[in-house]
């Protein structure tokens, strides 16, 4: 694995820190400790990397940015505990877009991520190194962040399986904020059986995040039930108009399977779904703008152009704007539920396109920057602002040979439906085994 | 329509003001830059004229998304 980690680096510019010394000797540590019979738990001997805003204590973590240089984390994020606690080992610290607030994978700091299919094209992000390290199998599973859509856009692009829990399944102690509403931590893996048994891990309460609190836990029987009989509904409008042709394809194509599984297909009929994205907006640009306000007023050249104006974004807003934002999130979550009545799951594309080019995309501080990225985010943002759980899986691929995913939204608390979803398509297509012809 | 509603809603100086009050200094151009960004968005949101019940507040979400705790 280091040797192909070695190999790939310098092209897909996944790692921000390899821990090649440490991870060998964790490595033999773990082979020693299975020849006593003494394995830690399911993840025992597996080394993983995560986005490098994963705290571990004394260890250092930039979160994609020259403002945190040299950063030494205080204290180990629960996350990371729960997963070395299950026998995993870290192997290194994963590209990020600058402080976890960009949809594309760009960072002016770190230079882009490159796309392992596709290597002039965007990884998307914010969990860049996430996305393009698992599709070239540099690690098996990547730890993500997903605030709008940083999980579930790097999971279509780079072709593998992304999940952002329903918010307070997973605790975000000791993991960088961006936005406290909307901040959820979730796997990127080959599989969705991966990324259950990550969630089965990671998930559950804990006293250090007080919105995990009352949560209930990951139930591994139930990412085992059959998908027969689920009621999957696919919306009209918002979701499906000017998809490019692969997406709309695909996304037909994965419908079928879904019936032929035995899922009971039905419309749906969403509330307003440019209003849902216009709060989650709102939500994100001053919960971000107020976590930085300190550097805002010090350090202000010291973000990317990008970054540093869509923070002083949420300047904008009024108090009132954003406090009628986030009160309403409760009677919008309402109002989703009742427009979809019993309906388990919703399948919707996760973008217009397939993955772009870095060039196209590197558009800095331009004018059109901010409309390109809620562009990007469109299909992203209804999902964080009512808190829902989404599983991407990958599920075909363009005529350029671009992977595309499709996205299925579950109801509050239905993850381990979507990882039985998930495992049931996966059972039936090979999509997610596809490699990267790396080169 | 949405255009007055823009226009209005974002003017640079409510930019400027919040900033001051903020204490993050903006650049001359700033102002200009970040009202043309939000000013959709502000709008879009205004448009909807959503009326909350006077008792909601943020914790409400916790209320209806935990309803769908199954035992």
């Amino acid at each position: 694995m280091l040797e192909r980690i070695a190999r790939w680096q310098p092209v897909l510019n996944a790692f921000v820190r390899v821990e090649a010394d440490e991870a060998l000797a964790a490595a033999k540590a773990a082979d020693r400790a299975i020849a006593r019979g003494s394995a830690k738990g399911p993840l025992h001997g597996v080394p993983l990397a995560h986005k490098d805003m994963y705290y571990v204590k004394g260890k250092v973590s930039e979160c994609g940015s020259k403002v945190r240089k040299g950063f030494i984390a205080p204290a180990t994020s629960t996350a990371l505990a729960r997963l070395a606690a299950a026998g995993s080992f870290r192997i290194g610290a994963l590209h990020m877009s600058e402080f976890a607030y960009s949809p594309t994978g760009h960072n002016a700091y770190l230079g882009p991520a490159c796309n392992a299919w596709d290597r002039t094209c965007i990884t998307g992000g914010s969990s860049s190194g996430s996305g393009t390290a698992v599709a070239a199998r540099l690690v098996p599973a990547a730890l993500g962040s997903d605030t709008g859509g940083s999980i579930r856009l790097p999971a279509h692009f780079c072709g593998v399986t992304g999940f952002k829990p329903t918010n307070g399944r997973v605790s975000r102690a000791n993991a960088l904020p961006l936005s406290f509403t909307l901040d959820t931590v979730g796997p990127l893996a080959v599989s969705a059986e991966d990324a259950g048994l990550i969630m089965s891990i990671i998930a559950g309460p804990d006293p250090l995040d007080p919105t995990t609190l009352g949560a209930p836990h990951w139930n591994a029987k139930r990412t085992r039930s059959s998908p027969k009989g689920l009621k999957i509904g696919v919306p009209a409008g918002f979701y499906v108009d000017d998809l490019e042709p692969d997406i709309a394809a695909t996304l037909a194509a994965t419908i079928d399977t879904l019936r032929k599984l035995g899922a009971k297909i039905s419309k749906v009929e969403l509330p307003d779904q440019n209003v849902v994205s216009a709060a989650a907006l709102i939500v994100l640009a001053v919960e971000a703008s107020s976590a930085h306000a300190p550097w805002l007023r010090t350090r202000a050249a010291d973000y990317g152009v990008q970054v540093r104006n869509r923070l002083q974004n949420g300047l904008a807003y009024s108090a009132v704007e954003y406090l009628e934002a986030l009160r309403w999130r409760g009677p919008a979550l309402g109002a989703h539920l009742d427009a979809i009545g019993d309906v388990d799951v919703i399948i919707t594309p996760v973008s217009r396109s397939v993955a772009p080019t870095i060039e196209a995309t590197d558009l800095g501080g331009a004018p059109q920057a901010e409309a390109a990225i809620q562009a990007i985010t469109r299909f992203m943002r209804p999902v964080n602002f009512l808190g829902l759980p989404s599983l991407v899986v990958p599920a075909g691929q363009s005529k350029s040979g671009l992977p595309i995913g499709v996205q299925l939204i579950g109801r509050p608390f239905g993850d381990e439906l979507l990882i039985a979803l998930g495992r049931g398509f996966q059972a039936e297509t090979d999509h997610h085994r596809r490699l990267p012809a790396l080169q | 329509m949405a255009d007055e509603i823009s226009s209005d809603r974002v003017a640079c100086d409510r930019v400027r003001a919040n900033a001051r009050a903020a204490r993050v200094p903006l650049a001359p151009d700033d102002a200009g830059r970040i009202a043309r960004a939000v000013a959709s968005v502000a709008a879009r949101f205004a448009a909807a004229e959503i009326e909350l019940p006077l008792e909601t507040e943020p914790a409400s979400f916790l209320l209806v998304q935990r309803r769908e705790i199954s035992p």
